[in-house]
């Protein structure tokens, strides 16, 4: 506090006034830490899987391909004449669905032409990774798949 | 940090008329109060204190909270048990509306027993009373949202009772529950209350009767028409002074309010069964003297004269300051305001407590008592069964 130009001794009154500043703010990040904790989403994570049935081996013809939804994530089942493929079905351009294209035996995005092998890797357009390939296995007639 | 707040004051001043809006802050924080202002006056901040926590916890609660029937209670769940410190906003919203009850009342009896109502403050106290009754029905639009047997039965009573004020009690039933039971549209429109009508009008009528009492300055003991000026040298400066008393007080209550989230949870209660009462409901401490005081007016004319009689408290709060236009202040002053201030808390009291007991089981020095629907204690005797079990029966 300057008085005719001079710093005078801090008062009682200024030592309160920052004690009052101090435990205001302290007490504003004490309280605002856990609220934008709370209001981070809810995710599952660590390294339990989600292994879903899709649906059953029989009556699903070769290079007939099915969506699904495992652990809440959209995902595109291929059965191949050497087996069952599953893929993320989310494009990693921006997020479109993808579809199976039977005769080109490709994947591909319907908004801006995105292609990908069975294996996942883009082999046209702008996306820019590959789409995450999935686990899938068949037992007792029913196939599964892991994310 | 503050050297910044100071250039952009500046930079403010420099385009806009700033001068009187600071000068007015200025002189609101550096205003001196009445000798005698005290511990007792941080009733006032606390109350706004506790509101603006449940508005900052109530919207915490709103992004995770679904208002339906099938989903309400499953969302309280997932708040509680999967979501991040969920547990403790949500128990500190629930203690927090007790806690804004309870100093909303110390506030209103402070200003009543130090005569502060008086003229020229009729209106402030006429506000404040409106806030009371705000204030106590978010505490009844908030009790249905979890939308367990508690909520769900205790709402029934409460709107039972609506629909037997004389005249218009069941359009005001129907209008409340949204048909003719608690249901679906029910918990909409309890919630429509509780998150929108009501934050608005409780913030709009605190802004009146902060800008009143700020405008007229706090009341002092003195009789009406002879409030002798203080000296400024004595009185006490709003800051930092008196804020740091309000700031002490604050933060000891936000203390009890964690301390009272983590020790003594509220429960999440079962689902409600709109099929199964449960056997003695109550509603909360806040509505447990009305809800006994009804208990005591039997027969055919009996619940309309209850609501009548039980009303006449909630008239006279408003009615006050123009009912008592004695100049005193001070309490030792004014012997007939004051009794009638402690006869009306010691009744609160007493219903309260015989609502708290009446339909319990208790024991006091080794004797068993049940309480019937009145607060009447019966004793009953234990007896132990061959095999080790006991049975009870009434002494009556």
């Amino acid at each position: 506090m300057t008085v005719g130009g001079q710093e005078s001794e801090p008062t009682r009154r200024t030592l309160i006034d920052w004690v009052i500043r101090v435990c205001t703010v302290v007490t504003g990040i004490a309280l605002a830490g856990p609220a934008l904790a709370y209001l981070w989403p809810v995710t599952k994570a660590g390294p339990v899987k989600t292994r879903e049935p899709v649906g059953d081996a029989g009556g699903w013809d070769v290079w007939q391909a099915r969506k699904a939804s495992v652990g809440g994530r959209p995902v595109l089942v291929v059965r191949t004449d050497k087996g069952f493929v599953a893929l993320s079905a989310v494009c990693t351009h921006l997020g479109c669905l993808v579809e199976f294209d039977a005769v080109a035996r490709k994947v591909h995005c319907p908004c801006h032409a995105a292609s990908f092998d069975l294996q996942g890797r883009v082999t046209g357009g702008p996306p820019p990774r590959p789409l995450p390939v999935y686990g899938v296995s068949e037992v007792q007639g029913k196939v599964y798949v892991s994310v | 940090m503050f050297g910044l707040s100071k250039r952009f004051l500046r930079f403010l001043a420099d385009r806009y008329p700033m001068r009187p809006v600071l000068d007015f802050f200025d002189h609101q924080a550096r205003k001196r109060l009445p000798p005698h202002t005290s511990w007792l006056h941080v009733f006032g901040s606390l109350s706004l204190l506790a509101f603006i926590s449940q508005v900052i916890t109530g919207v915490l609660l709103l992004v995770y909270y679904r208002p339906t029937p099938q989903e309400a209670h499953k969302s309280i769940q997932y708040i509680t048990g999967d979501v991040r410190f969920g547990w403790l906003y949500r128990q500190i919203h629930a203690w927090g509306a007790t806690f804004m009850i309870l100093t909303v009342v110390l506030h209103m009896m402070r200003t009543f027993f130090m005569g502060a109502y008086k003229k020229p403050r009729e209106l402030t106290w006429v506000t404040g009373a409106l806030i009371f009754v705000l204030t106590i029905t978010f505490g009844f639009t908030g009790y249905l949202l979890p939308w367990n047997q508690l909520s769900y039965w205790a709402t029934t009573v409460g709107t039972g009772i609506a629909s037997a004020v004389p005249g218009i009690g069941p359009w005001l039933s129907k209008l409340m529950l949204g048909g003719d039971t608690v249901g679906a549209e029910t918990l909409s429109r309890f919630f429509t209350l509780h998150v929108i009508i009501l934050p608005w009008a409780l913030a709009l009528l605190a802004a009146v009767h902060l800008l009143l009492m700020r405008t007229q300055n706090l009341a002092t003991l003195d009789p009406v028409g002879q409030e002798r000026p203080y000296p400024p040298e004595c009185g006490i400066p709003f800051w930092p002074v008196h804020v740091a008393k309000e700031g002490c007080v604050a933060l000891v209550v936000l203390g009890v309010l964690v301390t009272l989230s983590v020790l003594s949870p509220w429960d999440i209660g079962e689902p409600a069964d709109p099929l199964k009462t449960p056997e003695a409901v109550k509603p909360e401490w806040y509505f447990l003297p009305t809800y006994q005081l009804l208990k005591y007016f039997v027969g055919p004319g009996g619940k309309v004269l209850g609501i009548l009689v039980s009303g006449v408290p909630f008239v006279l709060l408003f009615l006050w300051p123009f009912l008592d236009r004695t100049p005193a202040r001070h309490p030792k002053q004014r012997p007939v305001a004051t009794t009638m201030g402690v006869i009306a808390i010691v009744l609160a009291l007493v219903f309260g407590l015989l609502g708290h007991l009446s339909e319990s089981r208790r024991s006091f020095f080794g004797q068993t008592y049940q309480f019937d629907i009145y607060g009447v204690p019966h004793p009953v005797e234990t007896e132990v069964l061959p095999g080790g079990g006991k049975q009870t029966k009434s002494m009556d």
